[in-house]
């Protein structure tokens, strides 16, 4: 009876699949979606590069479901830990997968949740990580790809402005030109072995002169899998992820996102970097070993960083990566930062164990400036710090946690619980304290703040699934930061609100409607009054995506309100109408958008992801009145050449004289940004 | 029945959306209205308006040729009047109009021709090149601009459409000696739910760049084939009533549609259209 249960609803689940095939969105589209989903809410700039690179070498290389394990599904983000748990329990109970429509009989997953795991999944018998490497076949069947890229804006800003000296002598803020470019080349075998090199050049930074010769920023990865007595093999550059961040994650870390059931880091060991991010990473050799039930990560890292240092001595690390002007050039790879780490995580069957341990050691003195607000702030030469994290998962709970201490007696901790009572409904929550003194170098764990310190706040999220075709994602976050912080000079408390409704009620229309609130201290504006104020800013977001074979769009529209004690209450707008069409006969895509925005205030301001060129993700940011639109194309040249173009241009209609200040500061009200990329494939 | 339902959700979602906008009026004296009620035609093509969303004419067969008369609060120096003509090929639709308004001293014309098309029902897309000219006593000059508008009207499914346009999206302004003056750049963003086989309700929001909002709603209701009413509202400064009538003889189409704004007074638009041929 039950495997004519089975047959019946696996016959309809690939019935109502099949067709959505056609409609099926692109991986890129995926990943951008997802990675929308995440970032909707930040505020902060977050790799883009690196999160797109680890989900597209799965569709070159897709996981094998029958095959699979938990830590190889882990790395599709945007699986819960609930789903991962359900999927292989299901692998479990049933040996193994007949058809990947079967996904949609596993508690927890929706046909969006299987269309989203097409291009990353197979099903198949042999897993190629096993298989012994050969060289000519690494040769032979690695995948080599080049990719050129420049972006340039069309107004000029006034760092380019040369001026005149008395001796008659002309210069210019900026050194080089306004051009950006960048270069990558990468060879994957497989996912077993990869290795390239990126090179970057940001905009106003001198390629070829008398300060600087060549591109600015150089860097170079290597990564085997499973090689020799080896899980994990990195050079170069690289990233260190364990436990729930508290000591390490230089990856994507968890935070709080539409994805209300994501918050547990995901352990992602050693991976390489590739990105063109030129802070976040690590510099040397490192490598994983398997021994019986554990494993243990080593890791030795040297690299050069950018501070204003005085007297071997500096108060902050200066993370933009741009050095276009004397003094940014000054600042370039001023100290010198040693890290050794490692990592050690033992299985116990349901539970899993884990100990991180760093030890960092820089050139010049760290010495934060005094002010009350960075009081705890870390300062020294050397730093140390580890933690002990641990995972159980009994049926439907999944139990995790991490603690760690620093040697200036920092302590902070982070614990939760994962629950799905039913399969259509899950809960999470989370508790997290860190100290105001715990702050360390590479800590990026779930938190409020970008920095993982002075903060305290529970955190539950939710996801119900009601009525077919429809999800809510709920959470609710409550903080505390004991001490004080950057523009807020008494300890203060915040709680943050989201409720997002999801309505798939075909294959190829879905929409979402969000409702976030969120309620912070800050200081107060008024003179003389010293103290802090309650702030709050509410949204509602309402999202329309239509797709009909090759044509889609997307209709968005935005409301935010900022309301506080001592300030009326103000309102931002903005709304957008996208446009994307494949072209049949021609290998060409493209992409329009039309954009308005009326956010009179700075704190109305919006964060609105749009489409851009391959392994560029852009949420710009908009205030003030007025339009944006942009032209996005992609043509495939041939099988192994791909071209993209985008032009956005930005045009302020609040009778604005410039643009930003500066020496980024444009005369007029119009800016205009190209990007053109090439991709040769091999 | 699941369409009715599921036409119903989104429109619960839209009207929630939109309704909670901040209400202000726009001022766009250059655009002539249109026949659909409250000028919510952004969503609609049943019929070429011209100069509010050049895809409108893009499912129109044969051609036709129309005139209009509004007469905005009865002050004959504020009236507008327009021509339009528009004809369909089997690979474009075209569309040209001119709308006039003014008096000796001051008077504005407005031409433009658009190019719309058809995708397979799913989607139209139209732009549309107009020319401004504006006729300033005090400078005894006419001066001129050349102003795009673009638009689309998605059908996301048999019952309901999305329509989006832009006028001026280049901000373009005429340049006079000491100032500006400013030519408005309006977003228009609007739904068309096709209720039943003979009810329409049509909802749309305008924003003028340097202005306000405006949001117009309302009713179309087929009475009988040659006859139609319309009944809406649209929120300006003021909450401002609309009632309309159509009427079709044969290749004629008659429109009448009143607005009533409760200071400056009474606003009345007629048209004639006239199909010259049917494909």
């Amino acid at each position: 009876m039950q495997l004519k249960i089975r047959i019946i609803s696996l016959f309809l689940v690939i019935y109502s699949i099949g067709s959505a095939q056609n409609a099926s969105q692109t991986a890129e589209e995926i990943i951008n979606d997802i990675f929308e989903q995440y970032t909707a809410e930040a505020e902060e700039t977050i790799d883009y590069e690196s999160f797109y690179n680890d989900l597209i070498s799965l569709t070159e290389n897709q996981l094998n479901l029958n095959l699979t394990t938990r830590e190889e599904l882990e790395k599709l983000a945007f699986l819960s830990d609930m789903q991962i748990e359900n999927l292989v329990a299901y692998l479990y109970k049933n040996t193994k997968f007949n058809t990947i429509y079967e996904l949609q009989l596993v508690d927890g997953f929706d046909m969006t949740d299987v269309r989203r795991m097409l291009p990353f999944v197979k099903i198949g018998e042999s897993n190629d990580l096993q298989d012994k490497i050969y060289l000519n076949e690494v040769l032979k069947y690695g995948k080599k790809e080049a990719i050129f890229r420049v972006d340039k804006s069309i107004e000029k800003k006034k760092g380019y402005t040369k001026t005149v000296d008395s001796q008659g002598f002309s210069s210019s803020p900026y050194y080089g030109s306004p051009i950006y470019n960048s270069l990558k080349l990468n060879f994957n075998f497989k996912n077993r072995i990869s290795l390239g090199t990126t090179m970057e050049k940001d905009a106003g930074e001198q390629f070829w002169g008398g300060k600087h010769k060549g591109y600015d920023f150089y860097s170079f990865y290597f990564q085997a899998n499973n090689v020799l007595k080896l899980k994990t093999l990195v050079a170069g550059n690289y990233r260190a992820s364990f436990g729930q961040g508290l000591v390490f994650n230089s990856g994507f870390g968890s935070s709080k996102s539409s994805y209300t059931l994501n918050v547990v880091s995901r352990d992602n060991g050693l991976k390489k970097f590739s990105s063109t991010d030129e802070t976040n990473y690590f510099k040397g050799i490192g490598g994983t070993f398997k021994i019986g039930k554990s494993e243990i990560s080593l890791f030795y890292s040297n690299k050069k960083i950018d501070a204003d240092t005085i007297d071997e001595k500096f108060n902050s690390f200066y993370r933009t990566g741009l050095h276009r002007t004397e003094s940014e050039f000054a600042k370039k790879h001023t100290i010198t930062m040693q890290t050794i780490g490692m990592h050690t995580t033992t299985n116990l069957g349901l539970a899993r164990l884990g100990f991180t341990a760093a030890h960092t050691i820089l050139s010049d003195t760290l010495a934060p400036e005094i002010a009350p607000y960075n009081l705890n702030f870390y300062s020294g030469i050397r730093q140390t710090s580890a933690g002990s994290d641990y995972r159980v998962r009994l049926g439907t709970l999944n139990v995790f946690g991490e603690t760690a201490f620093s040697n200036n007696k920092g302590f902070a901790t982070i614990n939760g619980i994962l629950f799905s009572p039913t399969s259509t409904a899950s809960i999470v929550t989370l508790w997290r304290y860190y100290s105001p003194k715990y702050d360390t170098f590479y800590a990026n764990a779930f938190s409020e703040s970008t920095r993982t310190n002075n903060e305290t706040g529970m955190y539950i999220g939710s996801e119900i699934r009601p009525f077919r075709n429809w999800k809510l994602s709920a959470y609710v976050d409550s903080y505390r930061f004991p001490w004080l912080k950057y523009g807020v000079n008494a300890p203060s408390t915040g709680q943050d609100y989201l409720l997002q409704a999801d309505f798939n009620p075909k294959r190829n229309l879905s929409m979402n409607c969000r409702i976030r609130y969120e309620q912070k201290q800050q200081n107060s504006n008024i003179i003389p009054i010293r103290t802090i104020e309650n702030y709050a800013k509410s949204s509602i977001r309402y999202q329309l995506v239509f797709s009909n074979g090759n044509f889609s769009t997307k209709n968005l529209v935005e409301l935010n309100f900022t309301d506080s004690a001592f300030t009326s209450p103000k309102v931002g707008f903005a709304a957008y109408q996208d446009l994307s069409f494949e072209f049949e006969k021609v290998p060409l895509s493209i992409d329009l958008r039309c954009m308005l925005f009326d956010a009179k205030n700075y704190e109305n301001r919006f964060y609105l992801y749009e489409k851009d060129i391959l392994y560029a993700f852009s949420i710009p940011t908009f205030y003030g009145v007025g339009m944006r639109y942009y032209f996005n194309l992609k043509y495939d040249l041939n099988k192994n050449i791909s071209l993209w173009f985008k032009i956005a241009q930005t045009m302020y209609g609040d009778a604005r004289k410039t643009i930003s200040s500066g020496n980024e500061e444009i005369q007029g009200n119009k800016k205009t940004d190209i990007r053109f990329m090439f991709l040769y494939r091999l | 029945m699941f369409t009715v339902l599921f036409m119903r959700k989104i429109y619960l979602f839209l009207l929630f959306i939109l309704t909670v906008f901040v209400l202000k009026s726009q001022t766009s004296d250059i655009i002539p209205s249109t026949f659909a009620v409250a000028n919510a035609s952004v969503a609609d093509n049943k019929y070429y308006s011209a100069f509010q969303n050049p895809a409108s004419g893009a499912t129109l067969n044969g051609t036709q040729v129309g005139i209009q008369y509004e007469n905005k609060y009865i002050i004959n120096a504020l009236a507008k009047k327009s021509i339009y003509f528009s004809t369909s090929t089997s690979l474009i639709n075209i569309g040209i109009a001119a709308t006039y308004s003014g008096y000796e001293l001051h008077n504005e014309l407005l031409t433009g021709i658009s190019i719309s098309k058809n995708f397979s029902n799913i989607f139209q897309l139209g732009v549309q090149y107009n020319y401004y000219s504006v006729y300033l006593a005090e400078a005894n000059k006419r001066f001129a601009s050349f102003l795009p508008q673009i638009g689309i009207i998605v059908s996301v499914s048999p019952a309901v459409k999305i329509g989006f346009s832009t006028f001026n999206p280049g901000q373009q302004k005429i340049q006079l000696k000491y100032s500006n003056k400013q030519i408005p750049t309006i977003f228009s963003l609007g739904t068309n739910w096709n209720v039943s086989e003979n009810l329409d309700f049509l909802f749309q929001t305008d924003k003028n760049i340097s202005g306000n909002y405006r949001v117009a709603g309302g009713f179309e209701y087929e009475v009988k084939e040659f006859l139609s009413l319309k009944i809406g509202a649209y929120q300006a400064e003021y909450l401002i009533p609309t009632v309309g009538i159509g009427l079709k003889l044969k290749t004629f189409d008659f429109y009448l549609n009143t607005e009533l704004h409760p200071i400056l007074g009474l606003t009345t638009f007629a048209a004639i259209k006239y199909t010259i041929s049917k494909d």
